[in-house]
């Protein structure tokens, strides 16, 4: 579904990303790790338009996506969340759901729009805060909203940026429910960046692990997990031990 | 029913509006509400491209100005009506705003505020120097060929209706999809493009339809003060004070500017009647510090939140909640 070659991107001296080939089947939900600063966030913004990479091709059901506008891309079907939450503040929850509905699904009347969008909040929990302010929601629901939001353009992918980070066990749970039944009710592929790694070993079929903008491995999670060369970016290269 | 009933108010006191000529009140007052409503047509237009958009311009004024000489040049070499050259007015005023908008669009925050100053001050200088415009003399135009006091309460009457026009539109845009879509640009505007929106697109949308209505308004004003001058049409002061009736009432919505005008317009001739000028304009600039400190959405909002009809409470992010 989408699938990324030789993707290079460098800012000034600095490589962020190098030479990568990644893959993300349709249905599945792959996930994304690597320590601080290896790249993750800067591939989501190449996929979805924000960055232009050096070199290197990316592909969305056989289209070239590379050189197009963000929001050509979101018209694809691919929505993304923002690692750092981007409420629409000022607007009721409610509208900034249904402001992707608006303008992803076509629909041009506004209350059509707001009932498709509640079905939505219903859908994530948020339901009961759908008429207060988003610069007002916590940070859990913060992040439920930027998934309802992302969800309202009826994506084919969708690109979570650690929608984990800051949450507490419970919450956290809650979140892997949720993005198991977007899969499964929706029929949206999934490509999730994660730091907590208890989390991502739960939710995902594929683990690709970066560091330093190199892929150092791409499998099932048990086996990326147990990768020497990922416990060596994580902890250090003192702690292999075999 | 409600909806009926809501609207009994607001209707009944156009129509008052409307009749007033009628009563043949001080042509002093009748100019004074004539004022008012060009504040407001000015205000509420600037307010879909300053206000639900959050593009601060200051060139609002050019607008009018290029509608002002469109429908004069118009008049003076084909004999047009201004009533009809108020139209090619509005129309050339949406070009202009084309124009600009494409390369000063892009540009966020302070940079495009200061570029559509200055584009007020460019169009200023080009009318000055090019004598077919009139150059630094201005231009006389013919008076109407009709009584006066008729005259008046014609000008009077269709800034009226256009007043009305530009508020209903201000209104129709914030409840559809085009207002909600601004409105998310002027939130995030990386968000919006990941919304699937145009943001190019929908932001060039609201500058043409803001500039389109001062256009038409300038096209007729001209005949009204028959004398054009471009330090007239073109007075950055104008650009200046249709940012604060805007913003004093409350950017983000339709009413606000409506509020703001017809207040600050209000307050502004009762100063200059009663106080010495240089105090009036003490108490003016510092009352529009208070509400810009302990109002900062505007008026109508602070005062809906006060009378509690206000549902949804004021946005607050705390300190703890920005570092995520
Ligand atoms: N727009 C940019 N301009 C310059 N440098 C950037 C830019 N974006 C990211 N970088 C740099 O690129 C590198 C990779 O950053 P990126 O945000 O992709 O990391 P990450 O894997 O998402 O990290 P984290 O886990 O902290 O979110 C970092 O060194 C970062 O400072
Ligand atoms: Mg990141």
């Amino acid at each position: 579904m989408l699938k990324g070659t030789n993707i290079t991107k460098i800012f000034g001296g600095l490589i962020a990303i190098s030479k990568l080939d990644f893959e993300v089947e349709k249905s599945s939900i792959v996930g994304l790790i690597g320590p601080n600063g290896s790249g993750k966030t800067t591939l989501f913004n190449l996929i979805s338009g924000f960055l232009r990479p050096e070199e290197g091709k990316i592909s969305f059901n056989g289209d070239e996506i590379t050189h197009l506008k963000p929001y050509q891309i979101a018209r694809f079907g691919i929505a993304r969340t923002f690692q750092i939450v981007r409420p629409l503040k000022e607007l009721t929850v409610l509208d900034n759901v249904a402001t992707g509905v608006l303008y992803g699904r076509g629909t041009a009347d506004i209350k059509e729009a707001r009932s498709d969008s509640l079905d939505l909040l219903r859908f994530t929990g948020l339901e009961s805060k759908k008429d207060t302010h988003a610069g007002l929601l916590k940070l859990a629901d913060r992040k439920r909203l930027e998934v309802t939001r992302a969800l309202g353009i009826r994506p084919q992918l969708l690109l979570l940026d650690e929608v984990f980070a800051g949450l507490n066990q419970k919450e956290i749970d809650e979140a892997i429910q949720l993005i198991f039944r977007i899969r499964r009710e929706m029929g949206i592929t999934i490509f999730m960046i994660e730091h907590v790694m208890k989390a991502i070993m739960k939710a995902c079929d594929r683990i690709i692990a970066v560091h330093f903008g190199i892929k150092v491995a791409d499998g099932p999670p048990d086996e990326v997990a147990n990768a020497p060369k990922v416990i060596e970016a994580y902890l250090g290269t003192g702690y292999v031990t075999d | 029913m409600q909806k009926i009933i809501k609207s009994i108010v607001p209707v009944s006191f156009i129509f008052l509006l409307a009749f007033l000529p009628i009563l043949q009140p001080p042509a002093y007052f009748l100019s004074f509400i004539f004022k008012v409503f060009l504040y407001i047509i000015l205000a509420e237009s600037w307010n879909l491209i300053g206000g639900f958009t959050g593009y601060l311009s200051f060139g609002h004024v050019a607008f009018f100005g290029i509608g002002v000489y469109t429908s004069a040049m118009l008049f003076q070499h084909f004999g047009l009506s201004p009533f009809i050259g108020a139209i090619p007015s509005g129309l050339l005023s949406s070009a202009a705003a084309w124009i600009i908008g494409y390369p000063c669009l892009k540009l966020r925050g302070p940079y495009f505020a200061v570029v559509t100053l200055c584009f007020v001050f460019i169009i200023d200088l080009v009318v000055k120097n090019w004598t077919f415009l009139g150059g630094s003399e201005g231009i006389h135009l013919k008076l109407l060929p009709m009584d006066i006091q008729l005259s008046r309460s014609i000008f009077y009457e269709t800034f009226l209706g256009l007043a009305v026009a530009s508020v209903l539109v201000a209104r129709w845009v914030q409840h559809t999809k085009f207002g909600l879509g601004l409105a998310s640009i002027r939130e995030d505007e990386e968000v919006a493009q990941t919304l699937c929106i145009h943001t190019a697109d929908l932001k060039i949308k609201a500058f043409i339809l803001s500039a389109f209505i001062p256009g038409v308004a300038g096209g007729i004003y001209a005949y009204y003060i028959s004398y054009i001058h471009p330090d007239i049409v073109f007075d950055i002061n104008i650009s200046i004070l249709i940012v604060l009736m805007a913003l004093f009432g409350g950017g983000g919505s339709w009413a606000g500017p409506l509020v703001g005008a017809v207040f600050l317009s209000i307050v502004n001739e009762f100063l200059s009647i009663f106080i010495r000028p240089e105090f009036a304009r003490i108490i003016y600039g510092a009352m529009f510090i208070a509400v810009i400190i302990f109002m900062p959405d505007g008026i109508v909002t602070f005062f809906k939140k006060w009378m509690g009809i206000r549902k949804i409470q004021h946005s607050y992010t705390s300190p703890v909640d920005k570092e995520k």
